[in-house]
């Protein structure tokens, strides 16, 4: 009765092949494995042939999955290559360390806990000032509840202790700099690695009898770990593989009770948990991302895997075809002088063999003639990689994952870890139905896709967006599983959730909109009710104007969706209704910061109304807009707001325009007002108020007559209202203000029409504007 | 003497077809090939110098391969080895001297070497290259060279010939689109009488050293002169497959 401890070191493609051959060589009749025992039904899974890695088991608290730990594997990891074997050697396999479900218990008990201690500042006030409280509120409970939480939780800790601690020691004690490069050289090179494992247990004993004592949670592990070693002793296994990160290997072996062993682990909270695989992805595998239990170069690992013969060669190689196919330089012979290169370094620096070091270096100066750029596309294509890995439907666990995996499947949108643009044409079935999955998968907070806010394209029928799958997304999709069991519903059921937690108007719009693009009709019935309800309760005429917009693009989309828009008509009318109305008072004795919010306000409202097609609705609004524009008492920014809104869309014309700034910028009026006045009307495309002359005398004596010390005090607020021109604009109101009033003549002399000339754009202007709307005597007139 | 090759069609072919297809581990791969006419080159005294213009040239002692003088027509052949076979990524895959119309049947590996250099001992598969650095190749009959160009210790050929800052510069021309293509040219060289000249190209994926191979006829007759690129994968060199 032998036990045979292999420590080893996390996704070591050296390590992995050492026991790969040394578990070929013992024929174990069990091999425990460090990892979470809640996983033990699956461990078989991986003999299917369609698990591919890299792949991660994922296990999550059933009430909290936020909570759930990654484990990942690569092919070139030592423990997937133990469960390989045990898998095709049909050798029973089982894991030993502590079960993730008392740390899970715990972080949910810390989490419940601090909920508690702060039931006040969220129960208050409108739901978004306690969601933002109550990290503000806890940090410490919610960061520590993060550090169980984290992805690779088990695995992460004792590899930071070992690579941060034994292997610094053991390759300090070596004479090298870099821990990094001694393990590569002693362990992940070596061809010959009978003696290996016990060298490294060998090693890490005689570190761990200097090493602190290890914290609690460790000492549990390590107990946990002791005792199944002791039940498969017991239970008569013959031959027993220990596979276990190499840090823990001393403390295994260590002599123990079993009464010591039981008191660490007594009383430890429990809760109700799940296992699943998950396909992982190479970029998750590497420090790159952030997870410190990663390798730097996976793809590097995973080429030295598969072809561990003349790797350096085939490594350069595929660098030189990478480089190729984006165009770049890489001819034949730069990859033998790079790969000369390598092995000279190798012997240089007395290597057995170039590593990654000596290849990146090489290809640096040769291949890629000392540019960086070519270098970093090698690392980002090619050490790291976009492998993602596949698991076997089977193993799928949420009916939702499920839903998804069978809609991508038909709507051809493959999951990769890389950033591909989505560009969807809306008016057809295909990407509109892209479309709705994406939106669906937004509102379930799975964010794969991010829509892209396109200048150049302003049509409702496109939508750009960027998609990147990453593995965690698994977890937003089990943790969105309590909604429903497929995406569609899923995400209507926790917009409607959504819908009743919500208590002002623009939020509910806002989930309208989310409703309308991921095109969830009975939703939309029920927001509508929802809208509707609360807009005429709502007193903040800030937030009816908010909620405008949205409802604005429902009825517009419609057209391109296939919504029915026809019930959000009423609701915009009333809405408007009871805008117009408020509008007066809402201006009225304000200071210029709320102006400015309201102005900006009234500016989404006017743009939501051009884009319908309501003439009544417009002609209720413009008609406000004349009012307060000419009204007393109300703020002297939206006065001059509203009257350039007026005047952009030809409610008001030159001369009233001159007029109302006669009035507005008279002696009289009190400087700051005046300012305001212009910043208002001055906002938007300078090109109009170039082309009326009459105004820029106004400005232009008004100006003149302003005092030294309040033209220097309003100058600041002046340039502001200039800032928001171009440069070309600026620049031709310069030229105007030059020759303002002296070249009245070539002015008229410009206006006059070569008709004749003029007629030969008649045609295509009658084309363009509609053949009602460009009657021709009037433009020839 | 060098052993003759019988034209075989997995990379000859390529000269004669426009076309290319080979297997990889990846799958099969297919470039299509064009050729671009570069006028004809004046080989006075029949040595013809195959050499990166811009770094191996020298004014005299340039290794070289006797051909009969007269006056040849050169092409580039172009391999399209964009994925979608559009045209949007181009590399040259040979430079070539036609010698004759005759059909070519087989090939051999010729040596260019300097005058008083004897052809080192090769075994099959091995060549006498031509070294590029500056990821161009050209043609140049060896006694325009010697006659023509200034001297390089008076004036720099740098300055005063590649990189001018005139249009007729041999960087301009290089990169001229309307000249041949961008990446070829044919330039008449400084105070030329006869039409003297020297026609380069691109040399493919970069730097390295190109093989010069011969095309013979039937009867034995020298065909063409080819620097072989390195594009079209070559089976017969063991490290590029």
């Amino acid at each position: 009765m032998a036990v045979h401890y292999f420590g080893i070191r996390h996704h070591g493609p050296g390590c992995a092949r050492a026991l790969q051959a040394a578990l070929a060589e013992l024929q174990p009749d069990l091999i425990l494995l460090e990892g979470p025992p809640e996983a033990d039904e699956l461990l078989a899974m991986a003999a299917d042939p369609a698990m591919q890695p890299p792949v991660a088991l994922l296990v999550y608290p059933l009430d909290a999955p936020r909570h759930g730990v990654f484990y990942p594997f690569a092919e070139f990891s030592p423990e997937w290559q133990a469960i390989r074997h045990a898998a095709l050697q049909q050798v029973p396999i089982r894991f030993m360390d502590l079960p993730p479900t008392h740390g899970f218990a715990d972080a949910i008990a810390r989490e419940a806990a601090a909920e508690a201690a702060t039931p006040e500042s969220g129960a208050e006030g409108a739901p978004e000032s306690g969601a933002e409280g109550a990290p503000e509120s806890a940090p410490e409970t919610g960061s520590e509840a993060a550090d169980d939480a984290a992805p690779l939780d088990v695995t992460e800790d004792d590899f930071a202790h070992w690579r941060m601690d034994p292997v610094g020691e053991l390759s300090r004690a070596a004479g090298y700099d870099d821990n990094e490069l001694w393990w590569e050289i002693e362990i992940e090179q070596r061809r010959d690695a009978r003696e290996m494992f016990t060298a490294i247990a060998e090693a890490m004993s005689a570190l761990r009898e200097h090493a602190p004592p290890p914290d609690q949670r460790e000492a549990r592990r390590e107990a946990h770990m002791r005792q199944c070693i002791r039940e498969a002793q017991k239970a008569g296994h013959e031959r027993i593989a220990v596979v276990c990160g190499a840090w823990h290997v001393p403390a295994l072996q260590q002599p123990t009770t079993i009464k010591d062993d039981q008191a660490l682990l007594k009383g430890l909270a429990k809760t109700k948990v799940a296992a699943t695989w998950v396909p992982w992805s190479s970029d998750r595998l590497a420090y790159a991302s952030g997870y410190g239990a990663g390798v730097t170069s996976p793809g590097w690992y995973r080429h030295l895997w598969h072809s561990p013969d003349r790797a350096g060669l085939r490594w350069i190689t595929e660098a030189a075809r990478l480089m190729r196919k984006q165009g770049l330089d890489a001819s034949s012979a730069s990859v033998i002088e790079t790969v000369r290169m390598a092995d000279s370094l190798a012997a240089l620096r007395g290597l057995p063999l170039p590593g990654l070091t000596e290849n990146r270096d090489a290809m640096l100066a040769v291949l890629c003639h000392g540019n960086d750029a070519p270098l970093a596309l090698i690392h980002r294509e090619l050490e790291v990689g976009h492998l993602i890995g596949k698991v076997p439907a089977s193993a799928t666990a949420a009916p939702l994952q499920r839903d998804l995996e069978a809609q991508q499947k038909r709507l051809r949108m493959k999951a990769t870890t890389e950033i591909k643009p989505l560009d969807l044409d809306l008016r057809e079935d295909g990407g509109r139905e892209r479309s709705r999955l994406l939106h669906r998968l937004r509102v379930l907070q799975v964010d794969w896709g991010t829509l892209q806010r396109d200048n150049n394209r302003t049509g409702t029928f496109r939508e750009s967006w960027s998609l990147q799958w990453r593995p965690e997304l698994a977890v937003e999709l089990i943790e969105a599983s309590r909604y429903g069991n497929t995406i569609a519903e899923a995400a209507g059921n926790r917009l409607r959730e959504a819908a009743l937690q919500a208590a002002a108007l623009p939020e509910l719009t806002d989930l309208l909109d989310d409703a309308v693009l991921a095109q969830l009709p009975q939703t939309i019935t029920t927001l509508l009710g929802c809208v509707q309800n609360q807009a005429a309760v709502a007193a903040d005429l800030g937030h009816l104007m908010d909620a405008l917009p949205p409802l604005v693009r429902v009825a517009r989309y419609g057209d391109v969706r296939g919504t029915q828009s026809g019930s959000v008509q009423p609701i915009i009318e009333s809405l408007v209704e009871r805008i117009t109305v408020g509008l007066g008072g809402a201006a009225s004795h304000i200071d210029e910061t709320a102006a400015e919010v309201l102005l900006k306000r009234i500016d989404t409202v006017q743009v939501a109304l051009d884009t319908l097609e309501l003439p009544a609705l417009r002609d209720d609004w413009f008609a406000t807009l004349q009012r307060i524009s000419t009204q007393d008492g109300i703020a002297a920014l939206v006065r001059g707001g509203a009257l350039r809104l007026l005047f952009d869309r030809q409610r008001v014309d030159a001369a009233a325009l001159a007029q109302q700034a006669q009035l507005a910028l008279s002696g009289a009026v009190p400087p700051q007002h005046a300012t305001g006045w212009l910043t208002g009307l001055l906002r938007g495309s300078g090109l109009l108020l170039l082309q009326h002359d009459a105004l820029w005398q106004i400005i232009d004596a008004w100006l003149s007559g302003l005092g030294t010390e309040v033209f220097m005090e309003r100058l600041p607020l002046l340039r502001r209202a200039f800032a928001g021109f171009s440069r070309a604009e600026r620049r031709q109101m310069g030229n105007k203000i030059n020759t303002l009033g002296s070249t009245p003549v070539a002015a008229a002399q410009d206006d006059t029409l070569d008709d004749s000339r003029a007629a030969l754009v008649l045609p295509v202007l009658a084309l363009l504007l509609g053949p009602a709307t460009a009657p021709t005597d009037e433009i020839t007139a | 003497m060098t052993q003759r090759y019988p034209i075989h069609p997995d990379r000859w072919l390529a000269l004669a077809n426009r076309s290319a297809s080979w297997q990889t581990d990846e799958g099969p791969v297919s470039y299509t090939l064009r050729t671009v006419d570069c006028g004809t080159l004046w080989l006075q005294s029949g040595r013809l110098v195959p050499c990166d213009p811009f770094v191996t040239l020298d004014r005299h002692d340039n290794i070289q391969i006797a051909v009969p003088p007269g006056r040849y027509p050169v092409t580039v052949t172009v391999a399209d080895v964009s994925d979608e076979q559009d045209g949007s990524h181009e590399r040259e895959a040979y430079l070539s001297l036609q010698l004759s119309n005759a059909a070519s049947v087989s090939w051999s590996f010729l040596a260019p070497l300097a005058e008083g250099e004897t052809a080192p001992e090769t075994e099959p598969g091995e060549f006498v290259g031509v070294p590029v650095d500056a990821g161009t190749i050209a043609f140049v009959d060896a006694d325009a060279v010697a006659r023509l160009m200034p001297d390089p210790a008076a004036t720099s050929w740098y300055e005063h010939l590649f990189d001018n800052g005139d249009e007729d510069s041999w960087f301009a021309l290089m990169d001229d689109p309307e000249h041949l293509r961008a990446g070829s040219a044919n330039i008449v060289l400084p105070d030329a009488r006869d039409g003297e000249n020297l026609i380069l190209a691109h040399s493919g994926w970069g730097d390295g050293v190109y093989a010069v191979v011969g095309t013979y006829a039937a009867d034995g007759q020298l065909t063409g002169v080819h620097i072989d690129l390195a594009v079209v994968p070559v089976n017969l060199l063991p490290e590029w497959d």
